[in-house]
């Protein structure tokens, strides 16, 4: 089955809304920079796993 | 309470009480006592420094993690003695009549415990510090978040210290590594401290061929995280080009690390007189300044650049030095942030507090996006901080400070946060968010180069589940993490995805305006 991914927690926005929101509108949102952070977060990441075939000694 | 605090804890067979006026000389103590050794220097100058009255030396019996590393040395030593152990305690106040009770937690300025090992073999005998504790520099500007308590015995008393282990090596069973490892593992594990055999035992199933006093390799030193359950996030340079260097630098990884109180090891090139070729060396880092008035964040080398184009001004742009140890020196030291040069650097780690499963280098390029996105579309002329911050992310004039918190920590934050005109939050609505946010969060901080320096307040924060891993298959899916954003006077909750794009649910904050930064 596909995913469906999600922008955080749609029930905590539903509960929040229903007792201390005043507008039922959402605002729909064009994330500007999601290539440029996905491409930072993967850098990141693909450092960290290349590191555990490190061949430095601290000693 | 656990026998790796016996050490601590431990009934001193004798004592001595000197006080430290005029005439009495440190220097000629050193010398008579031990010899000539720069971190034993260093750990009588901070307590010199510290205005200390009265040292209390105390002969104690090894136990312990001191009676399991001798064995674990006379194991590869067999005519290994331990001839010595003393715990030095330094206090500000000039006791009379050795009177140990007049003592409180408060005049205790830091404790050390001295170890003499001797090989008759081999012709060794040196002293080390097994490991000392002094507590931050009163000055405001040097902050150590989340310091660790330390418990101990003097004149059979109970007292407490709170600061960061400093610890040194005796190239018998613990080299740079391990003893960088035990400082910062002390304070992120739920019992306090760990045991040298523990860590060499672990580093033992990587390499069966293993020699504790020549150090560790980065694959002993994952695992020995991951088997304590420590999340990590890592970078070797020496696998890197100069480019990688700059786009991911050491800093970053020992600043994220630090602030959020896991803190960083850095480990480094050297040479030197003596050294026949370039010796490798980690520390640990665990604290940093705070200057105020620095021009750094007015340049542009403060930015930092996630993609073309698109950066922040990081809050550690305001730190000119980090604080850690070097075990070759002492304890306690404040190492200027630009004088490890980057290509000298091989090899970093950021700690994570228990409970984090990424880095606060990656929860701020996260922010960045919700942020940066965001604003150009929650209108908020209303509300003149919202016009204010939509005009400074324009400009990319954005304070992002990640800090990795607790549920509880953070709404403890949120209940007693106060704007300009001192308006707090609805409890009611602290309450709900408590009851559904997950355990850990990673809180980034949003603030601007004005506000955040002069006032250490900030505009708001995004806040990101912390307790699950980042869901790299797909550009929506890294998303999942978010939770919400608190701006002044709004607070935006995510949810579903309609045509690629997020929809966010606008709730009112009370927060008009700026709040206090945390304080951890």
């Amino acid at each position: 089955m596909e995913k469906h991914a999600t922008f955080g927690n749609a029930d905590l926005a539903r509960k929040m809304a229903s007792q201390f929101g005043t507008s039922p509108q959402s605002v729909q949102v064009d994330m500007r920079y999601a290539k440029e952070v996905q491409t930072f977060i993967r850098k990141v990441e693909e450092a960290h796993q290349k590191a555990a075939k490190s061949t430095l000694v601290f000693g | 309470m656990s026998y790796l605090n016996d050490h601590r804890t431990a009934a001193a067979e004798s004592h001595e009480i000197f006080l430290l006026q005029p005439p009495f000389s440190f220097f000629d103590f050193i010398e008579e006592r031990f010899g000539d050794y720069e971190s034993i220097r260093r750990t009588f100058s901070l307590a010199r420094s510290s205005s200390a009255e009265t040292l209390i030396l105390e002969q104690i019996p090894p136990c312990g993690i001191i009676t399991e590393e001798n064995q674990d040395i006379t194991g590869r030593y067999p005519s290994y003695s331990n001839t010595g152990l003393l715990r030095l305690s330094f206090w500000n106040k000039t006791i009379p009549d050795e009177e140990v009770s007049a003592l409180t937690n408060d005049n205790l300025v830091g404790y050390a415990i001295f170890k003499r090992d001797q090989i008759s073999d081999d012709d060794f005998d040196e002293w080390h510090i097994f490991e000392a504790v002094f507590s931050k520099n009163a000055n405001p500007s040097i902050c150590v978040p989340r310091p660790q308590t330390y418990r101990l015995m003097v004149g059979g008393l109970p007292f407490e210290i709170k600061g960061l282990l400093y610890c040194q090596q005796n190239s018998l069973n613990k080299a740079c590594a391990q003893v960088a490892f035990r400082s910062l593992l002390s304070r992120v594990l739920p019992e306090g401290d760990i045991s040298y055999r523990r860590i060499n035992e672990i580093a033992t199933t990587v390499n069966s061929g293993y020699v504790p006093g020549q150090g560790l390799t980065v694959p002993q030193m994952r695992e020995v995280l991951t088997v304590l359950n420590i999340r990590f996030n890592d970078i070797d340079y020496s696998q890197a080009d100069a480019q990688l260097r700059k786009e991911l630098p050491f800093q970053k990884y020992a600043y994220a690390g630090l602030e959020s109180g896991g803190g960083a090891l850095v480990g480094f090139r050297f040479a030197g007189i003596g050294l026949q070729e370039e010796a490798k060396h980690i520390i640990p880092i665990y604290g940093h300044t705070f200057d105020k008035d620095t021009w750094a964040p007015n340049a542009d080398i403060s930015y930092f650049h996630i993609g073309e184009g698109v950066g922040y001004v990081p809050s550690e742009s305001w730190t000119s030095s980090y604080l850690g140890h070097d075990d070759n020196f002492g304890p306690n030291f404040c190492i200027p942030r630009l004088y490890i040069e980057n290509d000298k650097v091989e090899y970093v780690v950021e700690l994570f507090r228990p409970g984090i499963c990424y880095s606060g280098m990656q929860a701020e390029a996260l922010a960045l996006n919700v942020l940066y996105s965001l604003l150009p579309n929650i209108g908020g002329a209303d509300n003149k901080w919202i016009t204010r911050l939509f005009e400074w992310t324009s400009k990319q004039q954005v304070v992002f400070r990640a800090q990795a918190m607790s549920n509880e920590e953070y709404i403890t934050h949120l209940r007693g946060l106060r704007d300009w005109d001192n308006n707090g939050e609805n409890p009611e609505l602290c309450k709900l968010l408590g009851q559904e946010m997950p355990e850990y969060i990673w809180a980034v901080e949003v603030s601007t180069p004005q506000l955040f320096p002069a006032n250490e307040r900030k505009l708001g924060e995004i806040v990101l589940d912390a307790t699950r891993d980042l869901d790299l298959t797909d550009d929506a899916s890294v998303n999942e993490v978010f939770i919400f954003a608190r701006l002044p006077g709004v607070y935006l909750l995510g949810g579903e995805i309609s045509n690629g794009n997020p929809q966010f649910t606008p709730v009112p904050s009370q927060l008009l305006s700026h709040t206090e930064l945390i304080k951890s």
